[in-house]
């Protein structure tokens, strides 16, 4: 009884699975002698094909940036430019730039929202030369690539309203963090509700 | 085993192989390990001349290593069960690797229906591998190679030995040298790595040490596309696996996100916000001009393409809350495919175009459900734990997803249909975001 082995197999197999019926084996220049032969007869040796860099375990990473430091990311104190991350800090300090915080998977300003935000854009009126980002982000509940979009919308909800308050649009600009950059880190509604939010950065005085 | 019991079950293979309906059947409700075919595994014999002394410790890894490739690649098929070595009989010493240097009766003894042997040869850098496939009950050799490849990736060959036993038993391709890129952030930032179909080999691809996200095949698995804050803001890139070389491929104003190549690799959808709102566009690879495919207010990302390229489903929050879409590309016409569940997201088309694989949470743990792409048959795959970014294999019989318990994520495989779940242990910790690779042969 030859192949009784081959005969189970294919059954066990999920799916729509191909019926090789036993005893016919396809039999290949590289392989090895079965049994018939008894020895290990010399058979053709078949070269695995490495792959290229990714399956040698080396070489890929050409993506760097040249002259590699961490790269800058925002978050509360750390704009992209020089001296922002000062002007941020006291302006945040002085209640003069107040965060945004959001209902869960929304992106509507609230109500109780609307007074810090108003007081945002008295700050920016006064210091006409100011340009700032807004990153928005969300809690890690949701989906990262959803979240990305969520932080997007968040972020575009302020500067809309910024806008309506007559803050110039050129001097705003726009990142989303998602989930990435939470405030506090934590794993429970506490957490979430701060993590929900817009922040506001100098970039330019 | 005796020659009663031989011809009984011999009767009971041909009466699954007579009666093809009763065999689904008994494939659906197969409780796997009482259904698995028992094998032994030998350890594998030093075909070289006998190691110095300095050289030993490094012959006796290389042996276990080989080992470990085939045992979890035998337990991986899901045909097997692996016979703990220490219950073997024959002395590997004494033996040899092929058929007529192999006392059979003490395998059958053990309960082994088959056997693997095999034999290394050390020369220099490369490393030659004898691998051999026996069937105890017939005492005869289903598959024996001998591959050469290179000494710093001894797995690679057992894979590939892997892949032609699976072919040969099956009549269908193995997925043992196949990759998975992830994402993890246990090095400070996230970066992204790739690593064998089983975790192992895990290796670095990104360095900038900013947030790289969402990593994504081409069709012909030599490049990546992903998404970097690397110069400030999340914008696309593509990068060569094959020469390192990696490029801007949208950096427009907003997000440039959840990217996915079409099935025939000339066009990419993805998500980009511009001035207004994060929508769908495809950008074509070879004229590098956008279409813009939806047009709302609200959110739509993580496009996946259907087999035929026909069709984009993808996540809209347009009900109210995240739900499942498909835009029939041709029509353009939109349909919604989930209604249940606060939060659905992720969605991957099966390689046969069958099933939509997604991932649902109705109070932020996440689970693996499939769909049809009409909407139909709703089937949850997973129960315990937060489970999420399903992604296929090439040949539709597995699914990568990352998984959290008890606060610690880390990438599992699970069978299509839910059963066989095995966790990858790439040695680096915190793995999200999957993609299975394409055939990569």
């Amino acid at each position: 009884m030859n192949g009784t082995f081959l005969r189970l197999l294919p059954v066990l197999f999920l799916g729509t699975a191909v019926f090789v019926t036993g005893c016919q084996k396809r039999v290949s220049t590289e392989d090895l002698a079965g049994q018939a032969e008894g020895t290990q007869a010399p058979a053709a040796t078949e070269v695995v094909p490495e792959g290229g860099a990714v399956a040698e375990g080396g070489v890929v990473t050409a993506e760097d940036i040249k002259g590699n430091a961490d790269a800058k990311l925002g978050g509360a104190y750390a704009s992209l430019t020089p001296g922002g991350d000062d002007l941020t800090r006291t302006a945040v300090e002085r209640g003069q730039l107040l965060t945004i915080y959001f209902e869960y998977d929304k992106y509507t300003i609230r109500d109780t929202d609307m007074e810090n935000l108003t007081r945002n854009a008295k700050f920016l009126g006064l210091n006409g030369t100011i340009k700032i980002r807004v990153e928005g982000h969300a809690d890690e509940r949701g989906e990262t690539e959803y979240n990305l979009a969520l932080g997007d919308k968040r972020a575009r909800s302020v500067m809309k309203y910024l806008q309506d308050m007559g803050i110039q649009v050129q001097r705003m600009d726009a990142v989303s963090y998602g989930e990435e950059k939470p405030a506090i880190d934590g794993h429970d509604e506490g957490a979430w509700a701060k993590n929900r939010r817009a922040e506001f950065v100098i970039i330019a005085n | 085993m005796t020659t009663l019991k031989k011809a009984a079950l011999t009767i009971a293979f041909l009466f699954i192989l007579i009666s093809p309906a009763w065999a689904k059947v008994y494939i659906d409700l197969a409780a796997p390990s009482v259904k698995k075919v028992p094998i032994g595994v030998q350890e594998f014999k030093d075909l070289g001349s006998p190691p110095s002394a300095s050289e030993k410790a490094e012959r006796e890894k290389l042996k276990k290593e080989l080992m470990d490739a085939v045992v979890t690649d035998l337990k991986f098929s899901g045909f097997f069960s692996v016979i703990d070595q220490k219950a073997n009989i024959e002395d590997p010493a004494s033996s040899g690797i092929t058929a007529a240097e192999t006392d059979f009766k003490s395998w059958r003894a053990i309960g082994a229906n088959a056997i693997v042997k095999g034999g290394f040869l050390v020369e220099g850098d490369r490393l030659t591998v004898e691998v051999r496939f026996f069937d105890t009950a017939t005492e005869r050799q289903i598959l024996g190679k001998r591959l050469a490849g290179s000494l710093r990736n001894p797995r690679r060959i057992i894979h590939y030995f892997s892949d032609s036993l699976y072919e040969e038993l099956t009549g269908n391709r193995g997925v043992f040298t196949t990759k998975v890129l992830f994402v993890s952030g246990s090095g400070g930032n996230k970066e992204i790595y790739i690593a064998d179909y089983d975790g192992r080999n895990a290796m670095k691809l990104t360095r900038n040490r900013s947030i790289n996200l969402s990593p994504q095949w081409s069709p012909d698995g030599r490049r990546m596309l992903y998404v970097s804050y690397k110069k400030g803001t999340p914008a696309m890139y593509l990068l060569d696996l094959t020469t390192g070389r990696d490029e801007q491929l949208s950096t427009k104003p907003g997000i440039n996100i959840s990217g996915r190549f079409s099935p025939d690799g000339s066009k990419v959808a993805l998500t980009i916000s511009g001035e207004k709102s994060p929508e769908l566009s495809i950008l074509d690879l070879n004229t590098r001009e956008y279409r813009k495919l939806t047009d709302n207010h609200g959110i739509d990302v993580s496009p996946a393409w259907s087999p035929d390229g026909g069709k984009l489903s993808y996540v809209s929050d347009s009900p109210g809350n995240p739900h499942i879409h498909v835009l029939d590309l041709h029509t353009k016409n939109i349909k919604r495919i989930t209604f249940s569940g606060k939060y659905n997201s992720s969605p991957a088309w099966s390689p046969d175009g069958k099933l939509i694989a997604f991932a649902r949470s109705d109070s932020g743990k996440f689970n693996i459900w499939t769909v049809r792409p009409d909407g139909t048959g709703l089937a949850q795959l997973t129960f315990e734990g937060d489970n999420r970014n399903p992604s296929w294999s090439p040949d539709g019989r597995y699914i990568v997803y990352s998984s959290t318990v008890r606060g610690a994520p880390s990438l599992k495989i699970m069978r299509a249909d839910g059963a066989e779940i095995m966790k990858l242990n790439t040695g680096i910790g915190g793995e999200r975001a999957p993609a299975w690779s394409p055939y990569l042969k």
